[in-house]
């Protein structure tokens, strides 16, 4: 009885004790990942694509760190969406969030511009720093004199109107001049590119106004510039990616940011590498601003302020100079790879330009559509059999109804289906007078019999063929679109790519459909693609709208 | 009851051996299972603090240093809640926040609080006191400086001639072209003293005076042609010196070839951003001086004599040789005639300052002028900037 007394005692201290000592529990997933709290306080930061990798570990460390305000943990969710996407979508009230970090602040000042609330935001503070640059293969800037030769957008105009071309440097093997260009709809590095543009085009480095940007000596100067751009593209990404890919004859040079660029050279392991030109006329620095938005409560706005504090400490911003990206905080020190190592100069641009009123970059942006090459595009089909599956056809119908819309009315058009074998639905005509035709003919489409991809190209290129010249230079592509493998043309892959080599036609797949569909279908389209330098898009029925809209924007 | 004894005695023994053996694991950190009554404290005595964004590094540090002596007020612990605001919003700002104290950038922002009608300074034992100094200068890229000012001085009409200049490649400027025009800036005068001053020395060194500033000055065409050439070649006007600053240093000559600074925050982010080079001090010929004074307040809402106490001794002690060493290294001149620029406190930034072009003696002052004066200021550059 005395035993079991005292070992009663015992067991109940021992109890008491260990639950005093044990510690509270955290908030984490089976798999061991933060997630938030049931007390958190929950922000949400939009950020531009080029911060992804940055900004996710940045996002998990700090919500690890279990920061809070009020006694409340703070917990980030990141979304990573482009500048001008989460512009449009804040704009729609269709995105709602605590924190904004597009590319640049001018941004900011359109969607102020556009909604008419000057009072949007209630910070507006730099995360980090880059500046727009002109990249340049390393052996075509060294003969235009890099780096002790100061070179910008005058220089890249006389060489475009130069019929000698890169003959011009004792280099006629490299061609023509050419360039790439993005939509200023989406792309920062587009927008301030075609800034940069007009600023060129009066000599001004700061004052730009709505008269300067609508001046025929401006729209001329753009549209001459114009002519040596042999790719539009979706956004700088997609080029990155093809420069890596076809090298030094995709294009000559491309507007982008500098960390863009330093990525190419670090992570991409190009061949040749790009160096960065910064334009002699002045050019832009991209900002990346951290911009908490007035909707936030107040509790919001003070989480958001530690979250920026901890993205300014000097380890953060180490870790961001590691992907290229210049620090905003100026006790961090320059180092590699923002260094002559990776094709940048530490001192950078030696001038910059002024950012002009929202009216003005409102006005730039409108230009961009009327100065923009004129297109020759063939719409080539897929109308088999298995086409009428899910409605894909339907949903194609509609996306091709909306890649119209975005087309200019003197751009020329035409429409071929394929299943078995190939039509010419609608020679190609400018789309002012072509487009009850078009609509028509989209409207009359059946899906029937076998896949036929080779031999439709070969009608759409004979359709682009016959086409009288024009005065200007125009772009001439095929936008393609099948849902399954080839298994229908007479004409053989190597026939088909004999054809086009050389033709100056960029030919734009999308494999469409279910997953399985998309794979059947890349496996032809990809070796097109190869072979005309351009992306494979894939597409379904959830998402052919977008991907007619996006791809509309390659013209 | 001698059982009931040996129990207790026993269960004491075990208590201590199962706390020892938990120790020895590491676990060391008990609490009740329980809520805990914990014995009464007395209430610490809270003193809110505005204070002006420039003094943001120098006054957290020195809040630190004084909490850590866990300083009380009759047996009462003191806490000290800064709460910051742009130079010219500190004052705007106390009906909001409710503090017992501010210190905003200069004095002569006292004048706008005497024009409120509840809330003032307090006077007597509690009457303002400055705690450090900082004369108005122009911070510029060395390279740049050299030429723009030979002579080592601010001139400002050679400014506003440079500003007139299509490109530094300008044979009166001497640069290189493909360095763009010449790039001035300075912070909004609609919500920082800087901004406000540097249209108060325009308007005296156009006129060749450091005192006696009128309307009729301010209304003189010929003036207000010659400030318009400087003014409406300013880029952009950001909310704070501290903003600007931080763009200097962020992107270097091709942003800012000279800007208009505190000294402090010059002296004290000298060793930022060398990838740009060195910047240079230039000193007005006749210059404002903040003197940061630190001001207790009285009426309007309710702050105790306990406040005002405890206020007091945070002033005190930010007057402390130790808090004004503390000011040195953060680009202040001291208040407390005490400590001189040349102290050999290893955290002082003044000797190697010099370097910057940084100097000892201080520029003449100028006459603040009157409200109607500085409105008519501030009206003459909305009107030729449109801001």
């Amino acid at each position: 009885m005395r035993r079991t007394s005292y070992t009663l005692l015992i067991v109940l201290l021992c109890g008491l004790l260990v639950a005093c000592s044990i510690p509270g529990s955290g908030n984490t997933s089976n798999n061991g990942t933060p997630t938030a709290a049931s007390n958190a306080i929950l922000i949400n930061i939009a950020y531009s694509p080029e911060k992804e990798p940055w900004l996710t570990e940045r996002i998990a460390t700090f919500n690890a760190s279990n920061t809070k305000v009020n006694d409340r943990p703070i917990f980030v969710e990141g979304l990573n969406k482009s500048s001008g996407a989460a512009r449009t979508e804040i704009k729609n009230g269709q995105l709602k969030v605590t924190i904004w970090s597009p590319s640049a602040s001018t941004w900011l000042e359109v969607l102020k511009q556009e909604t008419g609330n000057q009072n949007i935001a209630v910070s507006n503070r730099p995360l980090v720093l880059t500046p727009v640059v002109i990249s340049m293969w390393k052996p075509m800037a060294e003969a235009m004199g890099w780096p002790d030769t100061p070179i910008g957008w005058s220089d890249m105009l006389e060489l475009t109107n130069d019929p000698q071309g890169w003959g011009k440097f004792g280099h006629p093997e490299w061609g023509r001049f050419s360039w790439g260009h993005t939509d200023p709809e989406i792309s920062t590095s587009a927008l301030s590119t075609l800034i940069a543009e007009f600023y060129a085009a009066t000599g001004k480095q700061q004052g730009l106004t709505v008269a300067d940007v609508q001046s025929p000596s401006s729209q001329q100067f753009v549209r001459e510039l114009g002519r040596s751009i042999k790719h539009y593209g979706y956004n700088t990404l997609v080029f990155s990616d093809n420069m890596q890919k076809f090298g030094m004859s995709y294009i000559s040079a491309f507007p982008m940011e500098e960390i863009t660029l330093i990525d190419f050279n670090k992570f991409k392991n190009p061949p040749t590498p790009l160096v960065a030109i910064y334009p002699k006329e002045g050019t832009f620095w991209h900002d990346d601003p951290f911009i908490v938005m007035a909707s936030a409560s107040s509790e919001e706005q003070l989480a958001a302020d530690q979250f920026f504090n901890f993205l300014m400490t000097p380890e953060s911003q180490r870790l961001a100079m590691d992907y290229g990206f210049r620090p905003a905080n100026p006790d961090v020190p320059l180092a590699d790879p923002v260094s002559m190592t990776y094709g940048v100069q530490p001192q950078g641009p030696q001038s910059t330009l002024q950012i002009p009123p929202a009216d003005v970059i409102v006005a730039a942006k409108n230009t961009w559509a009327q100065n923009r090459k004129r297109a020759d595009i063939m719409l080539v089909v897929d109308v088999s059999g298995s086409m009428q599956d899910d409605g894909k056809l339907d949903q194609v119908k509609a996306g091709l109804g909306s890649f119209l819309q975005r087309i200019l009315p003197e751009d020329r058009v035409g429409l071929v289906s394929f299943s078995s074998t190939a039509t010419l639905e609608v020679a190609p005509e400018v789309l002012a007078e072509n487009r009850i035709a078009l609509d028509t003919a989209i409207q009359r489409l059946r899906p029937q019999g076998k896949t036929a991809i080779y031999d439709s190209l070969l009608v759409g290129k004979a359709a682009l063929d016959d086409l009288p010249p024009d005065d200007e230079d125009r772009i001439k592509a095929i936008v393609l679109l099948s849902d399954g493998l080839e298994n229908g043309s007479t004409t053989t892959f190597e026939e088909l790519r004999r054809e086009f080599d050389e033709s100056g036609i960029s030919i734009f797949p999308v494999a469409y459909g279910s997953e399985r569909d998309q794979a059947d279908a890349a496996q032809t389209l990809q070796g097109i693609v190869d072979f005309s330098r351009t992306i494979l898009v894939k597409g379904s029925t959830g998402n052919i709208a977008e991907i007619f809209d996006n791809l509309s924007r390659y013209f | 009851m001698r059982q009931f004894a040996r129990y207790v005695a026993f269960g004491y023994i075990a208590l201590i051996a199962v706390v020892a053996v938990l120790q020895l694991v590491g676990v060391t950190e008990f609490r009740a299972p329980f809520n805990v009554i914990p014995a009464p404290e007395r209430p610490p005595i809270v003193v809110s603090i505005i204070y002006s964004s420039e003094q943001r590094e120098w006054l957290t540090a020195a809040q630190q240093q004084f909490l850590a002596q866990s300083p009380t007020l009759r047996g009462r612990p003191i806490q000290i809640q800064l709460h910051e605001r742009g130079s010219l919003a500190v004052i705007t700002s106390i009906n909001q926040l409710r503090p017992v104290a501010i210190i905003p950038t200069s004095s002569t922002q006292l004048n706008v609080l005497a024009s409120m009608s509840s809330v003032r300074a307090a006077s007597g034992i509690n009457a303002p006191q400055p705690i450090a100094l900082s004369p108005l200068v122009l911070v510029g890229w060395k390279e740049r400086t050299d030429r723009l000012f030979p002579n080592g001085v601010v001139d400002w009409e050679r400014l506003r001639q440079a500003l007139q200049a299509p490109n530094w490649g300008d044979p009166s400027l001497g640069g290189q072209a493909n360095w763009g025009p010449v790039k001035f800036g300075h912070a909004s005068p609609r919500s920082d003293t800087t901004g406000v001053d540097v249209l108060t020395l325009l308007a005296y060194a156009y006129h060749q005076r450091a005192s006696g500033l009128s309307q009729s000055h301010v209304d003189d065409n010929a003036f207000q042609t010659w400030f318009g050439d400087i003014e409406r070649m300013v880029r952009e006007f950001p909310t704070s010196s501290d903003v600007l600053f931080t763009n200097f240093l962020q992107r270097g000559p091709s942003a800012y070839d000279v800007v208009i600074a505190y000294e402090n925050q010059a002296v004290a982010r000298a060793n930022q951003a060398p990838q740009w080079g060195q910047y240079q001090v230039i000193y007005p010929s006749a210059s404002t001086l903040s003197d940061h004074p630190f001001v207790i307040l009285e009426g309007g809402y309710e702050i105790t004599p306990e406040q005002q106490e405890a206020a007091r001794m945070f002033r005190t002690f930010l007057l402390g040789e130790s808090a004004q060493r503390l000011a040195l290294g953060y680009g202040f001149r001291p208040a407390n005639a005490a400590i001189s620029l040349n102290d050999p406190d290893p955290s002082n930034k003044f000797p190697t300052a010099t370097q910057l072009g940084v100097k000892i003696d201080l520029p003449g002052g100028v006459e603040i002028p009157n409200s109607m004066v500085a409105s008519a200021l501030l009206r003459l550059w909305g009107q030729q900037t449109g801001r």
